[in-house]
């Protein structure tokens, strides 16, 4: 019986923060179609960045969403102008965008790598390897702490999308991008922000990166497969799905762990991507139809 | 002042053929016009080129002797025009109090926007009750409504009104017509499109025949149906060409 | 001997006879997208060496017709007879197999194909997969220069199909059809976006392999075109058949005026 609350713990803890991750590279399609394969390789350059804060100047990773969540949003709508809106009338947006962000996270990672080594590295704060004991249920001090910082960070997209007039345009271009237009959304510079948010928030993710995972220049391989494999089955360009997904398929993996080893637990969210793409490959909350 | 002119206009789809052909006409201030023509005509792209959505290739486009052509669909509320498209293009997801206020985007002044839906939902009780109604859920006709109460907020000088009775049913499509009535009523010019030309043109003033991606002939449009061209217009040239064929 | 001449020698047995039976018989057909019936009880014939036109307003049903008649689709009820056999519902390249072919645009894939291979692709004994063999029989390939000799593209034969303008293309989609030696060749909006001088080739072409026997079934929007060429026209509207008969009576009958004004 606890072992089934204490997978449940560690899939939803871990689950939030995939859902971090997951909704930057979500909400990043859903308003202008990109596939932004260069997603995690900007939260790992960001990983670094909390990283050496925290080495060099005793920076708390969490702190440290105050210089990266910034910092990658203006990286964000940099790489949106100078690279993403040459590209935004043509013919095959869509297939380019995957080639173009590929390219760019090959370059980033090459860039990461000459800069830093192939050196693994980890951030580690005292709460790092600490745990809260409950009963007979372990919950791991860091991750409960990004978990926190998850919902809260979640919360402030939320708000930003459904309270301020920016985030009203956001949604509404991703409903409608000619509606858009047509009430006098300036549908470019909405893409531009949008972008620039889902940066932040694989900066955020970055940050929270930097303890709990061990990583290094080309560990964002393994991320980037997961986050399209958890959009893919909430559904591309659906914020609840990539939250639903990133749960889900989080708490899944846990017991599949439990159940048969760590080396399945990624056989979890692929074998959900290959299920998913047969059955309804729109996803759970993917549109169809639209007004 | 809100008179509409095109002048010499050609327009196609991306790399396409011209689908207007060097097209000219003008829209007086304060009437109410319906373009009718064959199929394929370029009667939706018209409005789709006035409304900065397709970019023309050649001529110009004057509201009231200032360009317009050549902007971003965004700018275009700037200069006073406004287009209900053929899908009636609502944000699906979004409430219907949700769309209308998108609609007032641009509305700096929070109380001008209040003021304006709420004569919205005055004239329109039907949205009043389904204010907090998701877009997608709605009835044809009652998205027809919502689109076109977007206008009513942006209080345009021009409105474009793509094939205003599209999918609906004829009692619906009278709804309809009957609000772009009222508004013409409040002073703004509106220049629509109909497939059923009979319908379209009972709620106007003047009729444009379009042909070709260009104009043919105007007129009142009570009258226009009965001009002898007409017939020919739609269903082609009198006196074939003699063909020879195999005798049956 | 070339093909349009067979094609001509089985024409000759149906002169005889005072009123030859309809290549193609379309009776009752109705297709329903759920609550929605894009076409009703749809009935009309075309008749063997006639070129048929299908006209009528936007939402007439009558691409969904043209659809339900090669096979992309299937109808909810209804028969669809060419040369007697039933063919409704029948999958589209088993329709080709029967002697009935329709144009299609030329898509991107197929642009990488040179506008021979395009011609070559469609020929009645597994062109594809002869092209792919590298092994194209002689007289496959000589059938289809001399199909592109015809509609006059034999200097770009050898050049890419996605380098063609617009009116090219539309020539080597008929080119592409006829390879498949048809018996009835459904032509999809032919003169749509292309320049007066083309149309007035493109129907100069059909009236020559009409006169050679070629049947056709035509939808078309431009009604000069279909006045000055049809032998036969079915007016629809609102997804039913409102008449079929001559230019003439088509265009003096008010109810097919009606159709295209719109009720008030």
């Amino acid at each position: 019986m606890t072992d089934i609350v204490q997978l449940l713990i560690l899939g939803i803890l871990l689950g939030g923060v995939y859902g971090v991750m997951a909704t930057g590279l979500t909400l990043v399609y859903g308003v202008m179609g990109v596939v932004n394969l260069a997603h995690a390789v900007v939260m790992v350059a960001a990983a670094y960045m909390a990283f050496f804060m925290w080495q060099d100047w005793g920076v708390d990773p969490f702190v440290s969403m105050i210089a990266t969540i910034p910092v990658f949003f203006a990286v964000g709508m940099g790489l949106y102008y100078v690279f993403f809106q040459r590209i935004a009338g043509s013919a095959r947006f869509g297939e380019m965008t995957v080639l173009l962000s590929f390219g760019l996270a090959l370059v980033i990672e090459g860039v990461l790598g000459f800069a830093f080594t192939g050196i693994y590295h980890t951030a580690n704060p005292g709460y790092a390897t600490k745990t809260f004991d409950i009963g007979s249920v372990i919950v791991p001090k860091g991750q409960l702490y990004a978990f926190v910082a998850s919902v809260v960070l979640l919360a402030a997209l939320g708000a930003i999308l459904y309270f301020t007039r920016v985030g009203y345009a956001i949604r509404a271009t991703m409903q409608n991008a000619t509606a858009a237009q047509i009430v006098g959304v300036n549908v470019n510079r909405v893409s531009a922000v949008a972008f620039g948010i889902g940066t932040a928030m694989a900066g955020a993710a970055g940050s929270l990166m930097s303890y709990l995972f061990t990583f290094f220049p080309g560990a964002h391989w393994q991320f980037i497969a997961l986050l399209l494999a958890l959009t893919v089955v909430g559904g591309l360009g659906s914020l609840r799905g990539a939250l639903v997904g990133a749960i889900g398929l989080s708490v899944a993996a846990a017991f599949v762990t439990d159940l048969a080893g760590p080396n399945w637990s990624y056989l979890t969210f692929y074998l959900a991507l290959f299920v998913v793409l047969l059955v309804r490959p729109q996803g759970l909350f993917g549109r169809k139809v639209s007004v | 002042m809100s008179t509409l002119t095109l002048d010499g206009v050609r327009a196609g789809y991306g790399r396409g053929p011209d689908i207007l052909n060097g097209i000219s006409m003008t829209v007086e201030s304060g009437t109410t016009c319906c373009v009718i023509g064959p199929n394929g005509a370029g009667k939706s792209t018209i409005l789709k080129v006035v409304a900065g959505l397709v970019r023309p290739r050649e001529g110009t486009i004057t509201l009231d002797g200032e360009r317009v052509d050549g902007r971003r669909p965004d700018q275009m509320i700037g200069t006073g025009i406004c287009l209900v498209p053929q899908d009636r293009s609502l944000f699906p997801e979004m409430t219907v109090a949700e769309n209308l206020r998108m609609a007032g985007y641009l509305i700096t002044d929070k109380h001008r926007l209040e003021t304006r839906l709420d004569a919205v939902y005055d004239r329109f009780p039907l949205l009043r009750e389904r204010a907090h109604q998701r877009a997608r859920t709605l009835s044809g006709g009652q998205q027809q409504l919502v689109a076109l109460s977007r206008a009513l907020i942006l209080e345009p000088r021009i409105l474009l009104v793509d094939e205003p009775s599209l999918g609906l049913a004829p009692l619906v499509a009278d709804q309809i017509f009957d609000t772009l009535r009222q508004f013409n009523e409040l002073g703004m010019t509106i220049l629509l499109v109909e497939q059923n030309a009979r319908k379209g043109l009972e709620t106007a003033d003047v009729g444009f025949v379009v042909d070709l991606g260009r104009e043919k002939f105007q007129g009142p449009a009570d009258t226009i149906l009965e001009h002898p061209e007409i017939r020919e217009l739609y269903l082609g040239r009198r006196g074939r060409r003699p063909k020879q064929g195999i005798a049956p | 001997m070339t093909a349009t001449a067979a094609m001509v020698e089985r024409m000759e047995p149906a002169r005889g006879s005072s009123e030859p039976a309809p290549l193609l018989q379309v009776e009752g057909l109705t297709k329903a997208f759920g609550g929605l019936h894009a076409v009703e009880d749809c009935t009309f014939e075309v008749a063997p060496g006639s070129i048929t036109s299908l006209v009528g307003p936007n939402g007439a049903g009558k691409t969904t017709v043209f659809n339900l008649v090669s096979g992309l689709l299937a109808p909810s009820s209804g028969s669809v007879r060419f040369e007697g056999r039933e063919v409704s519902g029948l999958a589209p390249h088993k329709i080709v197999r029967s002697g009935v072919g329709r144009t299609f645009q030329i898509t991107r894939e197929l642009g990488e194909l040179t506008v021979l291979e395009n011609v070559i692709v469609n020929a009645p004994t597994h062109g594809l997969r002869a092209m792919l063999r590298g092994s194209v029989l002689h007289h496959e390939r000589d059938r289809a220069l001399e199909l592109l000799d015809l509609v006059g593209l034999t200097r770009v034969a050898h050049d890419l199909a996605k380098s063609l303008s617009y009116g090219q293309r539309k020539l080597l989609e008929l080119a592409a059809v006829l390879m498949a030696d048809p018996r009835l060749v459904m032509l999809d909006e032919p003169a749509g976006g292309v320049n007066p001088r083309l149309i007035e080739d493109l129907m100069d072409l059909v009236g020559n392999l009409n006169r050679q026997g070629v049947t056709f079934l035509v939808v078309e929007h431009n009604m000069d075109v279909v006045m000055d060429m049809s032998d036969s026209i079915v007016v629809m509207a609102h997804g039913q058949v409102v008449i079929q008969g001559t230019p003439e009576q088509v265009q003096t009958n008010d109810e097919v005026l009606d159709a295209y004004l719109g009720r008030s």
